[in-house]
């Protein structure tokens, strides 16, 4: 116990008294960890978005007029147990025609036209939603091949088609790239971080010598230097954290409109913890790592 | 207490720096180490204190050869050993007593007897007043004064002086060697690397004399002379 009090009184002094390299290492420590969350939370809020977008695409069956609600319920339920379906929306006939009455609600042609016809000429809808974009065609066959194919007016997965193949290559692409540069960056500023510890650690490498001359163990050299490292992460951490909420906050603002909601601030705010938790560790792990090896080449005296 | 059996050390490029040294010291004794700069005196202490090991031959302390020591086992080594060195080496982001509580600390010593020591330590080399400042705030002599309370510190069986006074004026030179004969005279061992002929001939104590990496002279109360 006498020790580690002595190993963490010494850190701290060690801290105090280089307060200048000690700012030096911290700003650079606030900045990595800053990169290694804005990148693991633009990661997050890339797939999130991605999701919604995927979700507003879907494949929509319209049924000819007539067609019994049973039928159609038929169809959906032998979709529904496809792997490849993750949802199927049914809209009856008289929904249909009401909304496209409310639709047309100012267009009186088209309302007058309605009111004319006897019955309802619209049929009732599918919408298809899949777990994934690449699965639409494999469920377009699944229905063009099935017995309640004769019943179907319209299929817009044709129209859709070239929107929903490029959404898919874009999606895809977008993944790719954010996951490339996020790691690029991140290991970047990881590197800048490791050389400013280094360099910390270089500056006290006679002391080191001189403490290994006089009769210390490595452990007792090395302890004040990761306790540092220990101060540095918690503190970069910190200070990562409250930029990263102010400029967050301030982003958001500008950012409302060009997101989908919920917004950006509601990412955030269902990611704190495991922000908060990525900051730590990324903060603590990486300056007491970098201390870590740094030190081990002068302790070989 | 120490003996250096057919020691040789040579650096890269054949460069011979010790050869064929042979030397026994005994407990309690004050021995000189004298030479010209280049004759060996730093190399044979670095040898001593394993921050080099030796290209051929075998170092004993007592009965046990210091050149088979683990890595791991040095500072046992290393904290029976008084070391002050010609550059002062104290730890600058440290104060006179942190500089002198270290070395007790990493001998596992309470921290009761730190305080009760460094006082007395500090008295010894007459810097009572020093406690708390940096070593930039103390005269090269002062300095290398805190040096020698440090060596002190770890109750060693051996003090080795590297030119403990190369880098000091006149009066500071005779304090710090006046503190190595009184050291000596508590019973520690003190070996003294120095080229400086006043200081050897005064003291009037053991001599032994290196050349081009040989000990070519070694004189029970010897004088100066290459």
């Amino acid at each position: 116990m006498n020790k580690i009090n002595r190993i963490f009184k010494s850190g701290i002094n060690a801290l105090i008294r280089n307060a200048l390299l000690s700012v030096a290492t911290i700003t650079v420590i606030t900045v990595t960890v800053f990169f290694i969350s804005f990148f693991y939370l633009s990661n997050i809020i890339t797939r999130e978005i991605i999701d919604i977008l995927e979700d507003q695409i879907d494949v929509s069956i319209f049924f000819k007029s007539g067609v019994s609600e049973t039928d159609i319920l038929t169809l959906r339920q032998e979709l529904l147990s496809q792997a490849e379906v993750k949802n199927a929306e049914y809209i009856s006939a008289e929904e249909n025609l009401s909304r496209f009455r409310d639709r047309h609600l100012e267009n009186p042609v088209i309302s007058q036209s309605l009111d004319e016809l006897e019955g309802n000429p619209l049929g009732g809808i599918l919408n298809i939603t899949a777990h994934n974009p690449e699965f639409y065609s494999s469920i377009v066959d699944y229905i063009n091949n099935s017995p309640q194919q004769s019943l179907i007016f319209k299929l817009n997965y044709f129209e859709s088609r070239p929107l929903i193949d490029k959404a898919e290559g874009l999606f895809s692409m977008v993944k790719k790239s954010a996951l490339i540069l996020g790691a690029v960056f991140v290991l970047l500023s990881i590197l800048i971080s490791y050389n400013a510890v280094r360099l910390a650690i270089y500056s006290s490498k006679k002391e080191i010598e001189i403490m290994r001359l006089v009769g210390a163990n490595n452990w007792f050299i090395r302890g004040p230097f990761l306790v540092q490292g220990l101060i540095y992460g918690i503190l970069g951490a910190i200070l990562a954290f409250l930029l990263f909420i102010i400029l967050t906050a301030s982003a958001s603002l500008r950012l409302e409109g060009f997101l989908p909601d919920p917004g950006i601030l509601t990412y955030l705010k269902n990611n704190l913890w495991t922000l908060i938790s990525v900051q730590f560790f990324s903060g603590i792990a990486l300056a007491v790592i970098s201390s870590y090896i740094s030190i081990r080449k002068y302790l070989r005296v | 207490m120490i003996k250096f059996k057919n020691v040789y050390k040579i650096y890269p490029g054949d460069f011979l720096v010790l050869d064929d040294i042979n030397l026994e010291i005994e407990k309690g004794e004050f021995v000189s180490l004298v030479g010209q700069s280049g004759a060996g005196k730093t190399t044979l202490i670095k040898l001593l204190i394993r921050e080099e090991l030796p290209s051929k031959g075998k170092i004993f302390w007592g009965s046990e050869d210091i050149t088979k020591l683990h890595h791991r086992d040095l500072p046992n080594l290393r904290r029976r050993i008084g070391m002050v060195f010609q550059d002062i080496n104290l730890l600058s982001q440290k104060t006179v007593w942190e500089n002198i509580s270290f070395v007790m600390e990493v001998a596992g010593r309470e921290n009761e007897e730190i305080e009760n020591e460094i006082p007395e330590l500090l008295k010894i080399v007459g810097l009572e007043k020093c406690g708390d400042k940096f070593p930039h705030q103390l005269s090269g002599g002062e300095k290398q004064r805190v040096a020698l309370a440090r060596a002190l510190a770890h109750q060693p069986d051996i003090l080795i002086a590297d030119e403990p006074t190369g880098n000091l004026d006149i009066l500071s030179t005779w304090d710090v060697i006046q503190l190595l004969l009184k050291i000596n005279e508590f019973g520690t061992t003190v070996i003294l690397a120095t080229h400086n002929k006043d200081i050897i001939n005064q003291i009037n104590k053991r001599v032994v004399t290196l050349d081009q990496g040989r000990i070519i002279r070694d004189k029970e109360k010897g004088k100066y002379s290459l």
